[in-house]
């Protein structure tokens, strides 16, 4: 499938997710009481429409793609739609800057920040923030951006003593401590490097 | 009177006031450049160290440590792409794109002279207000409330950049995502999902954090560059952020005029604030074309308007005791700590101590400026280094941002919904700017609207001061059409004119 094509079409399911979720919402607020549902629905029902009409115009952009297909034929060129423009835009302003890089190669590492982005989430969900950016930190920067051993190690245990210090000390900021501690019954994970730290200052 | 103004500058040099300003000052630099940790929270934090000061003392330390905060949370978002301070988000905007040219030191410079122009003229707002004020506040009531949130919202399209329908229902969205929560009338809750942690609906700094600055790490990594993707010679130029502060000084007294006028009504505060400077900012520009990919007009217009925001909400609070945001709610706790009553006496008995809070807001700003000019260009040199490196910390940093607005691991879990919905907005084209300020009003909307209505009927739409309000509105989304047309009608040589003129 040709990426212009693409695009529109994740274009459109992108404008029924909101038109249904939006189409949700008018639903919702159908059980409350009038001045409760008011507001929802005066500006629902206006929103609802304007998605209603991208959902619309999206469709007539796959479908005109088609036929602009057939007609140009063989030697035609078309005009590209924003939103195809901007993601070219920032595929050749990437590749102007990382220098030429494959559409697939975009995608790839895309989808693999993505997936480490959940990583960390789920890593701070289940061990906290403290332990969670010493593990990361340190599993990132060796496995997915190479860097030596030694970096790797001074980078994840700085990160860990800053939030230690600074949010977690002299700020007694309460951060999550995750699941585990909560699942055994501590305070936090490293309770006895904190108190520690405590007694010698 | 100029006795009094006089005698505040030297109460602010006395011993150990000076001092003590400065401890809030350090407190509010660091306060203001961690992500996560509010302006807020932190003067709630230091209430309790002012019981045994004096009246001046005390407005030192938390005064001079409040209106740094703005200031410094701009450096957070413009080099990493994360808000230091929720009012510092707009910034992030055309902030961080600049940084990403290898401009950090441009848009630094230039967001730093920005809010020193802010807060000095909010500092002149609230020494000229005093004899003046008292009729203006009393007459904004929810009807004109309603009708300055509505003349915000119309900046909606001022900031849909080409694709005016996606930006609109990006608006739009912002404005059905602000109802989640309890409703204000009758405490039902709505598309709360059953959640606890959604009565008090979505957090501004979340969704804010979400929508900036994850799609900036993933494009730091997709990049595989560092944050400045292009190395200009002298690091983006400071004195160049500094000279566009007054190139474009029609942008940055008008920003700060908005930051202070919101400032000053109860309710609003510098979060708002910044959104109106910014959609201002595009909206009188003739050349919209580089605002959201590094323009420094986006800079200038909300670092102006997040600093003059801080002296207008002094304003109502000194003046009647009726504070203008949450953290001047705060400060007149302090004011009751120190046994002082705001009203007619800080005008009278107590000018004085007025004139000296003046004062420390322009000396705090300028002491703050100073100390980060001396080292913006190491600071500008982060954008340096390589983006694989600074991945995680910026990551557990956005993490921290988005819990800490509530300490709710749910806030966590929106931070990273709206990351991907970011995302997703930035590969297709639909502005974020929009529906942040539709977040932003829509529950301002809603409250004034019902009040209104309940207390006047549809008569308050013909309140003078709200038929004002909506004209200018209509101007707002009227005039650029109109002078689009009068450029067209005049040719490549008319539309030169008119860039000049902007």
């Amino acid at each position: 499938m040709e990426p212009e094509l693409r695009q529109k079409k994740i274009e459109l399911i992108f404008s029924v997710i909101i038109a249904v979720g939006l189409g949700w919402m008018l639903w919702e607020a159908r059980l409350w009481p009038p001045r409760t549902r008011l507001f929802p629905w005066s500006i629902g029902f206006v929103v609802w429409g304007l998605s209603l009409l991208k959902v619309g115009l999206s469709v007539w952009d796959v479908l005109g793609w088609h036929k602009a297909e057939e007609m140009v034929g063989l030697n035609g060129s078309r005009g590209t739609s924003p939103a195809a423009e901007s993601s070219m835009d920032r595929e050749t302003h990437l590749a102007e800057t990382a220098g030429v890089l494959a559409e697939d190669v975009i995608r790839r590492r895309t989808i693999s920040i993505t997936c480490w982005i959940i990583v960390f989430f789920g890593t701070i969900l289940l061990f906290g923030l403290k332990i969670g950016s010493l593990l990361m930190t340190f599993v990132f920067l060796r496995f997915a951006t190479g860097e030596g051993w030694k970096l790797s190690i001074v980078l994840s245990v700085s990160t860990y003593l800053f939030f230690l210090i600074v949010f977690d000390l002299a700020l007694a900021v309460a951060l999550p401590e995750g699941l585990i501690a909560t699942f055994i019954g501590v305070q936090s994970i490293d309770v006895f490097i904190v108190r520690w730290i405590w007694g010698m200052l | 009177m100029l006795e009094a103004f006089i005698s505040g500058l030297f109460q602010v040099f006395t011993y150990p006031t000076f001092p003590v300003m400065m401890i809030g000052i350090a407190v509010g630099f660091v306060v203001g450049i961690l992500p996560g940790l509010g302006g807020l929270a932190t003067l709630a934090i230091m209430l309790p160290f002012v019981f045994d000061m004096k009246p001046v003392e005390a407005f030192a330390f938390l005064l001079g440590m409040l209106s740094v905060t703005g200031t410094t949370g701009d450096i957070t978002s413009i080099l990493f792409g994360v808000p230091g301070e929720s009012i510092s988000a707009a910034t992030i905007v055309d902030g961080h794109p600049m940084a990403k040219k290898g401009e950090a030191g441009r848009a630094l410079g230039a967001a730093l002279m920005s809010s020193l122009v802010g807060a000095l003229l909010g500092a002149f707002a609230l020494a000229a207000s005093i004899p003046v004020v008292k009729p203006l506040v009393l007459a904004i009531q929810s009807p004109e409330f309603f009708a300055l949130a509505l003349l915000g919202i119309t900046f909606v399209a001022s900031l849909s950049g080409t694709s005016k329908l996606k930006g609109i229902v990006s608006g739009g969205i912002g404005l059905m995502l602000s109802l989640v929560g309890l409703d204000p009338q009758f405490g039902i809750p709505r598309y709360t999902l059953g959640q606890l942690g959604l009565w008090d609906g979505l957090g501004l700094v979340p969704v804010t954090v979400g929508l900036f600055a994850i799609p900036e790490i993933v494009d730091l990594w997709v990049g595989g560059t560092s944050i400045a993707e292009r190395r200009t010679g002298t690091l983006g130029g400071v004195w160049q952020g500094v000279k566009d502060t007054f190139i474009h000084w029609g942008i940055t007294i008008r920003c700060s005029v908005i930051g202070t006028v919101i400032g000053i009504i109860p309710g609003l505060g510098a979060g708002v604030a910044q959104w109106m400077a910014y959609a201002h900012a595009v909206q009188s520009s003739a050349d919209k074309s580089e605002f959201g990919k590094g323009d420094v007009r986006g800079v200038l217009g909300p670092g102006a308007a997040n600093n003059s925001a801080v002296g207008g909400a002094l304003i109502p609070t000194i003046a009647f005791g009726v504070p203008g945001s949450v953290s001047m709610a705060i400060l007149l706790g302090a004011f009751l700590i120190q046994g002082l009553i705001p009203g007619p006496s800080m005008l009278t008995t107590h000018l004085e101590l007025t004139f000296s809070f003046v004062w420390i807001m322009v000396i705090s700003n300028i002491i703050t400026v100073a100390l980060c000019f001396g080292f913006l260009n190491q600071l500008a040199k982060i954008t340096y280094i390589k983006g694989g490196l600074l991945i995680p910390g910026i990551l557990f940093l956005v993490f921290f941002s988005g819990y800490a607005d509530s300490s709710s691991m749910l806030d966590m879990l929106i931070t990273l919904l709206f990351g991907f919905v970011g995302l997703i907005m930035i590969s297709l084209d639909w502005p974020r700017p929009p529906l942040i300020l539709g977040l932003v009003l829509g529950s301002l909307v809603e409250k004034n609207l019902f009040i209104s209505y309940t207390r006047y009927g549809f008569t308050f739409l013909l309140r003078p001061l709200v038929v004002v309000i909506l004209v200018v509105g209509c101007g707002v989304i009227f005039l650029p059409m109109i002078r689009q047309k009068v450029i067209g009608r005049l040719g490549p040589n008319g539309a030169r004119i008119a860039s000049e003129e902007d």
